[in-house]
């Protein structure tokens, strides 16, 4: 569901996520960001990238779990940044405002092409 | 004709069988009999009669090369005493009997009368196959439209699995404004569907004379002849296989602004209403023939609420399950103007493959454009099982649409399946005993989306509408039908916000 990895001369904690973040995965998803900032609660981080490069859709439910790191990450005095590359969850992140609360990141994928 | 180069055997043939009234060719050679054959066609023989051993062609060859050319015209070998084998081979070969030589008057007139017969049987029923397959063709049988102010309405696709199958349509004007639509689908893809299929249209087609006609008693009396006529009892039901018949039928009336649906064994009628929404019909009957005495119960719709009516076989229900996407973006497409059927790859069809829509709003009421892509009930327990109804959409929307709706697939999707939630969730009350429907439907000519949502419930003590657009940021309330309202091009409450309608334009890809 989710890999994560401290990178210390960055002081930055990876957190790569597989897949959407929906109703239906919501609870477990939060329960494994949870496990992620514990893991590294006596080092030192400034800074939460989250990889979502793999997130085609992040529906409501998802969104409050977003939000639930994003305030977690805060009470840590941390930045965090938000790697999309759906056009769906962009629009989804500007229209909850989930943008000013956390940096997100667009790079779209390059569509394979077949022959 | 008499093939033997023995030419006291030749004789023996041809004088006993003059004898018992036959008229007589006789050939020396089995190279002799197919230029005979060929020269005056094979028509004009009724058996042929064959020594088995003949220098260079055998007279097992002969029956091959006459299996080939015309399987329907019978072959007697004669062979010699003991040759068990040949006799295995000829009776393989296609040979309707062998005679063992010396040949025994009695037996003589016994195989060839028993030869001939077959010959007469196997031409009358290619002849009948053949009167079928034209008859099919020409939709002479299987298609009966006696409407011409309906004809224009509807939409039409049949694909038989064998040249003749049982689906039929009949199309009848009973009184001014009032019309009876007749789909059904007889057991069976052989002659014997066909015939019956044709037996059960002209019972329909002689009572239609009587005036102010109930449906249920068509369908009442054609299951009754079907069960006692068609479908023995007791020990014959094992040695006979029955017939049942799959009917719907609509009444239509458009003086009293009704339409009477039936469906008998039938996938259940869908319902294409106004508004965006789609229903399918929910009192299914057993097929004609199965139940004697059963009372046929129908549904009453208001004529002015439906834009369409759609009615299938289980050929195409069963093609949907197969392809895993929802029966009416399969409906859509083979009933619409582009054969994307010739484009995908689909598996072959195990049945016959019956479909056809009925328009009965004005063409160009806004409706009318839309063409059914998903219709799904969901109970409100079954809210968990999300994940699986989304990818039913989603592969149902690519199946119907193609490219067409890659760039916003996943919006769409997602506004789809925040709807549908709150529909389960609170409209529902996550309770098996209500249901909340999802609607989905096409506008090709503009490329446009419309879905539609419905739960049961009570909706909002507010309008929804408002205080969505009044919600201008993530706090929590509403979020769900905040994301459809922001990501849709056109959002639309109705009955308190139990009923939700929104647009996607296809053509249109929001700025990021």
């Amino acid at each position: 569901m989710i890999t994560h990895t401290l990178n210390a001369s960055r002081a930055t904690l990876d957190i790569k996520v597989k897949g959407d973040i929906l109703s239906t995965n919501a609870e477990a998803m939060a329960h494994a960001f949870g496990e992620a900032l514990r893991a590294y609660e006596r080092e030192t981080w400034t800074r939460v990238e989250v990889d979502l490069m793999s997130a085609k859709m992040v529906d409501s439910t998802g969104l409050n779990v977003l939000l639930g790191l994003i305030k977690a990450a805060k009470e840590r005095q941390a930045q965090i940044t938000l790697r999309i590359s759906s056009p769906t969850v962009q629009r989804v992140f500007q229209f909850s405002r989930i943008d000013l609360m956390a940096e997100v990141l667009f790079k779209e994928k390059r569509k394979r092409t077949t022959r | 004709m008499v093939v033997d180069d023995d030419l006291y055997g030749l004789a023996f043939f041809r004088t006993s069988l003059r004898m018992l009234g036959y008229r007589v060719t006789s050939s020396e050679t089995a190279e002799e009999a197919m230029d005979l054959l060929q020269n005056e066609s094979f028509a004009s023989f009724d058996a042929i009669l064959t020594d088995f051993r003949m220098p260079k062609v055998t007279g097992l060859d002969l029956l091959k090369w006459i299996q080939k050319h015309d399987p329907t015209l019978s072959t007697v070998i004669v062979t010699a005493e003991g040759e068990k084998n040949l006799v295995r081979d000829s009776l393989r070969g296609g040979a309707v009997d062998f005679l063992e030589k010396p040949v025994a008057y009695p037996l003589l007139e016994e195989a060839m009368g028993k030869a001939v017969r077959q010959t007469r049987r196997q031409r009358q029923l290619r002849a009948n196959e053949q009167g079928l397959r034209e008859a099919s063709r020409l939709g002479q049988i299987f298609v009966a439209v006696q409407a011409p102010e309906l004809e224009s309405r509807i939409k039409l696709f049949m694909e038989p699995l064998q040249e003749v199958g049982g689906d039929f349509l009949n199309l009848l004007k009973l009184e001014e404004k009032r019309f009876l639509v007749v789909a059904g689908d007889v057991s069976g893809h052989n002659i014997r569907a066909a015939f019956v299929s044709a037996y059960f249209q002209g019972m329909v087609r002689a009572l239609k004379e009587v005036h102010q006609l109930d449906p249920r008693q068509v369908l009442s009396l054609c299951n009754d002849v079907l069960c006692q006529e068609w479908n023995p009892s007791g020990e014959r039901s094992l040695s006979q296989p029955g017939v049942s018949l799959a009917v719907t039928i609509a009444l239509l009336d458009f003086a009293e602004d009704s339409v009477n649906l039936i469906s008998c064994g039938n996938p259940p009628v869908l319902i294409q209403m106004k508004g965006g929404r789609l229903q399918f019909t929910r009192n299914q009957n057993p097929p004609l023939g199965w139940i004697a005495g059963h009372d046929f119960v129908g549904e009453h719709y208001r004529l002015s609420q439906i834009v369409r009516l759609y009615f299938c076989s289980d050929g195409i229900t069963d093609l949907a399950d197969e392809i895993e996407v929802d029966v009416c973006c399969l409906l859509s497409i083979l009933l619409g103007k582009q054969d994307r059927r010739r484009q995908s790859n689909w598996p072959p069809a195990t049945d016959d493959l019956f479909a056809m829509s009925l328009s009965l709003s004005e063409m160009e009421a806004d409706d009318a454009s839309f063409h059914p892509i998903i219709s799904e009930q969901y109970g409100g327990h079954e809210f968990a099982m999300i994940d699986r109804f989304q990818e039913i959409w989603r592969r149902s929307l690519l199946f119907a649409l193609g490219e067409a709706v890659e760039e916003r697939l996943y919006e769409l999707l997602l506004c789809c399946r925040e709807g549908v939630l709150n529909a389960l969730v609170h409209g529902c009350d996550r309770s098996a005993e209500k249901t909340a429907s999802l609607s989905v439907s096409h506008d090709a000519a503009r490329n446009r989306l419309r879905v539609r949502i419905d739960d049961p419930g009570r909706g909002h003590h507010f309008d929804l509408q408002k205080r969505l657009e009044a919600l201008g940021s993530f706090d929590g309330r509403h979020l769900g039908l905040t994301l459809i309202h922001d990501l849709s091009d056109r959002f639309q409450t109705g009955n308190a916000g139990s009923s939700i309608v929104f647009d996607f334009d296809l053509n249109h890809t929001p700025p990021a």
